[in-house]
C-alpha cells in the first residue's frame, strides 16, 4: 500500500489534479472507440435525435430551464468582482489583484471556498426549515427570470399577466427570510428577520404602485409586449412619459433588494449579519449569491420597463441606407466549396503568421516563439470580433441581448456606486419613508397618468 | 377527474371540514385565524371552479375571488391586530385563557 | 417516439396527474396546518397549501387568480401571521396546550360537514358546459372590474382602508400615563460637561 501512495504524496497539488483527469480521459476515449466500433453509440444518438425531434417543446422547456439557472452562477460572479473593483476605486483602494489579471478570477475562488468551507448546523435550530430558508430565497430570485425578455424571441414564457407574476414570486423571498431568522435561534437572526419582512412588504407597495403607470401606458402586463412598444429612437422609453415612475421604483427595487443605503436586514454594526448570522459554508453562498442574482433581475426589470429592454437607443438602418450602406447579411458558405476546406486550413496558420511578422520584425530583442504567441492570440481575438460582427448583422437576437445586457449592467453599475457612496439609513427613517413620501408619490404619479391617458384619449 | 366540477367541489369540501376542524380543536388564537383562512381559501376554489365549468358565472367568479381576497385580506389584518392587543393585555395566545370577565 | 397521450398503465390524462398531486397536496399540507403543533411549521404548511391551491387555479384556465393567490395570500396574508406568531411567542407543546379538550367534538363536526357537502355536491345536477373548462383572458376581467364591477370595487378599497386604519389603532401599543408624564431618568447616564480647558482662564484677562 505504501508503496503505491509515497510516489502520490510526493506529487505537487496540480499533479494530484492533473493525473486522475488524464486516466479519465483515457478510459473515455477508449470507452468511445469501443461504442463506435460496436455500433452502439451511433443507434443511441439516432434514438435520442428521434426522442428529441419528437418532444421540441420539452426538450426547448428543459434547456431552457437549465440555461437560466446556470446564466445565474457566472453573473452573480461578474457582479461581485464589480462591486468589489468598483467600491475600492471609490474608497482610493486597490481591490483585488491577485488571482487572474485584474484579480478578475478573485469571485470564483471565492465561490470556491464557500463550497469548500464546512456547513455548520448550529444546536437548537429547526433543520428542515433552516435548510429550506436559503432554497426559497434563491428560487424567487431565479424564478423570476422566467418572463423576463432578454431578446427578441429570447423569452422563458410570455404570459399576459407576467408582472403580476413577477412581484408575485418576486414576494416569495420574504417567506425565505423570515425562515431564515426564525429558524438560526439567535435574537440577532430573528431581529434581522422581522426587519427584512417589514421592509420588503412596505416597499413592495410603492414597487407595485410605481409600475401601475406604465401598465396604464402600455395597456398590458406582458413584459414582451411593454419592450414592443418601446420601439423606435430613445425617446419613446418609458422613463420620459413616466420619470415619477422610474424614480419611485428604482427606490424601491433598491429597498426590495436590500441593497445599500437599505441593507438594514444586514447591518453588521447593530445586529451582526441579520438573517444569515448562523449560516455558513454554501447556505450562506445561496443567500449571497441570490442578493447579486436579485441585482441583476431589479436591474433588468428596470431596463426592461423604463429603458426599453432590448431596443437599440436609436435606430442605425435609416441612416445607413442613407449612405446607401446596405449590409447583406446572406453570407452562404456551402458556396465556397473546396475553397472553404482550404480557408479552413489555411486561414489560422496564414494570419498567424501575418500578424507576427511586424512584432517579429520590430522587436529585434523578442524570440520567434514570442512573436508567434501574439500573433496567434492576435488572430483568435480578430476571428471572435468578426464572427461576433457576423453574429449580430445576422441574427437579430444578438444584438438585442447586448443592448439588453448594456443597459441592465449601467443599473447594476448604479447599484454598486449607491452602495459605495451613501450611508445606511435608520430602520424608522426607512418605514417612514415608504409610507409618507414613496407611497404618496405613488398614488400622485397614479392619478397624474391616469388623467393623461383619459385626456390624450379624449382628444384623439 | 380533472374535468369534472364535481371533484373540485368535493375537494374544497374536504378543505373546508379540514378548516372546520382547526378552527373549532385549535387553541391558539393565530392557528384559529389560519384556519379561518383555510376555509376562505375553500369556498375561492369552488367559486373559481364554477366560473369554469359553468358558461354563466365565467368573468363574474373570478370577480368574485378576488373581493373575497380582498376580504380575507382585510380580515387577517383586523384579526391579527386584535390577536395582538389582547396577547399585550393577558401575555398568552390561548383562547381558552381570555376569561379574566368569567371571574 | 414521443410522450403518449394519456399517463402510462393508468389511462388518465396529464391534467388528472397533475390535479391529483396538487390535490394530495392541498389536502396534506392543510391537516399539517391544523394538527401541527408548531405553530410556525403550521404557518410555513399554510404557504404551501396556498402555493397548491394557485397551482390548481392554473389547472382551472385562471391564471390571474392564481398569481393573485400568490401575491396576496403567500406574499402578504401568510407573512403577516408569521409576523405575528413570532410577535406572540407562541411556542410548541404538548398535545393538551395545542388542542382544546373538546376536539373531538369538533372533529365531528368537521367530518359532517364535509360528509353533507360532498353528498350534496354529488346528488346536484349542474348546469355544466358542453366544453369543460373555459379560460378567463384577462382583458375580459379588467373591463367587468372597472366597468360592471366598479361600485363592489369601491367598497372593497374603503373597507380595506378601513382595515389599515383599524389594524394600526388596533396593534399600537397605548402609551402608558405614567410613562409620559414622569420625565426621562436625570441626566445621570448623560456625558459630563467638558470641563474647561486649563489653558483657558490663564489666557482670558
Amino acid at each position: 500500500m505504501s508503496a503505491l501512495t509515497r510516489p502520490w504524496g510526493h506529487l505537487t497539488l496540480a499533479g494530484k489534479i492533473i493525473l486522475p483527469l488524464v486516466g479519465l480521459v483515457i478510459a473515455l476515449t477508449l470507452l468511445l472507440l469501443l461504442g463506435v466500433a460496436t455500433g452502439v453509440i451511433p443507434a443511441l444518438v439516432l434514438f435520442g435525435g428521434s426522442l428529441v425531434g419528437a418532444n421540441l417543446p420539452i426538450v426547448r422547456f428543459i434547456v431552457a430551464a437549465s440555461a437560466i439557472l446556470l446564466m445565474t452562477v457566472p453573473t452573480a460572479f461578474v457582479i461581485i468582482y464589480m462591486e468589489m473593483k468598483f467600491i475600492a476605486f471609490i474608497n482610493m483602494r486597490l481591490g483585488p489583484n491577485r488571482i487572474g489579471p485584474w484579480g478578475t478570477l478573485q469571485s470564483t475562488i471565492h465561490g470556491f471556498k464557500v463550497l469548500a468551507k464546512e456547513d455548520f448546523t448550529p444546536t437548537g435550530v429547526d433543520v428542515p426549515v433552516f435548510t429550506l430558508a436559503p432554497v426559497v430565497v434563491y428560487l424567487s430570485a431565479v424564478m423570476t427570470l422566467l418572463v423576463l425578455p432578454f431578446a427578441p424571441g429570447l423569452v422563458g414564457v410570455d404570459m399576459n399577466i407576467g408582472l403580476l407574476y413577477f412581484f408575485g414570486i418576486g414576494g416569495l423571498n420574504v417567506v425565505g427570510l423570515l425562515m431564515a431568522g426564525w429558524s438560526s435561534f439567535n435574537k440577532y437572526s430573528l431581529i434581522g428577520g422581522l426587519r427584512a419582512a417589514a421592509q420588503v412588504i412596505s416597499y413592495e407597495l410603492p414597487l407595485t404602485l410605481g409600475v401601475v403607470g406604465v401598465i396604464m401606458l402600455a395597456g398590458t402586463m406582458s413584459l414582451n409586449q411593454i419592450v414592443l412598444l418601446q420601439a423606435g429612437s430613445f425617446l419613446d422609453w418609458f422613463v420620459f412619459q413616466q420619470p415619477l415612475g422610474f424614480l419611485i421604483f428604482f427606490i424601491a427595487a433598491v429597498a426590495e433588494g436590500n441593497r445599500a443605503p437599505f441593507d438594514l436586514t444586514e447591518a453588521d454594526s447593530e445586529i451582526v449579519a441579520g438573517f444569515a448570522t448562523e449560516y455558513s459554508g454554501m447556505r450562506f453562498g445561496f443567500f449571497f449569491f441570490a442578493e447579486y442574482v436579485a441585482v441583476f433581475i431589479l436591474s433588468g426589470l428596470i431596463t426592461v420597463l423604463f429603458f426599453g429592454g432590448w431596443n437599440a437607443p436609436l435606430d442605425l438602418n435609416p441612416l445607413l441606407n442613407w449612405a446607401g450602406l446596405s449590409v447583406n447579411t446572406g453570407l452562404d458558405f456551402g458556396r465556397l466549396g473546396v475553397g472553404l476546406l482550404f480557408l479552413i486550413a489555411l486561414g489560422p496558420v496564414v494570419g498567424t503568421l501575418l500578424l507576427a511578422l511586424p512584432f517579429w520584425m520590430l522587436r529585434s530583442d523578442w524570440s520567434v516563439l514570442k512573436s508567434l504567441v501574439i500573433g496567434f492570440l492576435l488572430f483568435n481575438l480578430l476571428i471572435m470580433g468578426a464572427v461576433g460582427l457576423y453574429l449580430a448583422i445576422s441574427f437579430e437576437a444578438v444584438v438585442g441581448l447586448f443592448w439588453f445586457i448594456a443597459k441592465t449592467y449601467v443599473f447594476v453599475f448604479v447599484f454598486v456606486w449607491m452602495r459605495g457612496t451613501l450611508p445606511r439609513v435608520r430602520i424608522d427613517q426607512l418605514m417612514g419613508f415608504a409610507w409618507k413620501w414613496l407611497l404618496p408619490a405613488a398614488l400622485l404619479n397614479l392619478f397624474v397618468t391616469a388623467l393623461a391617458v383619459i385626456t390624450v384619449d379624449a382628444i384623439r | 377527474m380533472s374535468g369534472s366540477l364535481q371533484s373540485y367541489l368535493i375537494l374544497s369540501a374536504l378543505l373546508f371540514a379540514i378548516g372546520t376542524f382547526g378552527f373549532l380543536a385549535r387553541r391558539n388564537a393565530i392557528a384559529m385565524l389560519m384556519s379561518i383562512e383555510l376555509m376562505l381559501n375553500a369556498v375561492n376554489l369552488s367559486i373559481v371552479a364554477f366560473g369554469a365549468f359553468i358558461p354563466a358565472l365565467r368573468g363574474d367568479a373570478a370577480i368574485i375571488a378576488l373581493m373575497v381576497m380582498a376580504v380575507a385580506a382585510a380580515e387577517a389584518t383586523v384579526g391579527l391586530a386584535i390577536v395582538i392587543a389582547i396577547y399585550r393585555n393577558s401575555r398568552t395566545p390561548l383562547v381558552d385563557e381570555y376569561d379574566r370577565m368569567r371571574q | 417516439m414521443s410522450l403518449p397521450e394519456t399517463v402510462p398503465f393508468l389511462g388518465w390524462a396529464w391534467d388528472d396527474l397533475l390535479f391529483l398531486f396538487f390535490a394530495g397536496a392541498l389536502l396534506g399540507t392543510g391537516l399539517m396546518v391544523v394538527i401541527g403543533r408548531n405553530i410556525i411549521r403550521s404557518g410555513l404548511w399554510m404557504i404551501c397549501c396556498f402555493g397548491a391551491l394557485a397551482g390548481l387555479y392554473v389547472l382551472l384556465g385562471a391564471p390571474l387568480i392564481a398569481a393573485a393567490q400568490v401575491l396576496i395570500y403567500i406574499g402578504a396574508i401568510s407573512v403577516l401571521v408569521l409576523f405575528a406568531v413570532m410577535l406572540t411567542q407562541s411556542k410548541s407543546g404538548p398535545v393538551g396546550l395545542v388542542f382544546h379538550h373538546q376536539a373531538w367534538a369538533g372533529a365531528l363536526a368537521a367530518l359532517g360537514i364535509g360528509i353533507l357537502v360532498a353528498v350534496v355536491v354529488a346528488g346536484t345536477a349542474w348546469p355544466l358546459a358542453e366544453t369543460a373548462r373555459t379560460p378567463s383572458p384577462t382583458e375580459e376581467l379588467a373591463l367587468l372590474l372597472f366597468r360592471d364591477y366598479v361600485l363592489p370595487l369601491e367598497v372593497v378599497s374603503v373597507l380595506l382602508l378601513a382595515a389599515v386604519i383599524g389594524g394600526v389603532f388596533l396593534a399600537k401599543r397605548e402609551r402608558e400615563p405614567e410613562e409620559t408624564i414622569v420625565p426621562a431618568e436625570p441626566a445621570r447616564e448623560r456625558m459630563p460637561a467638558p470641563a474647561p480647558a486649563v489653558g483657558t482662564r490663564e489666557l482670558t484677562p
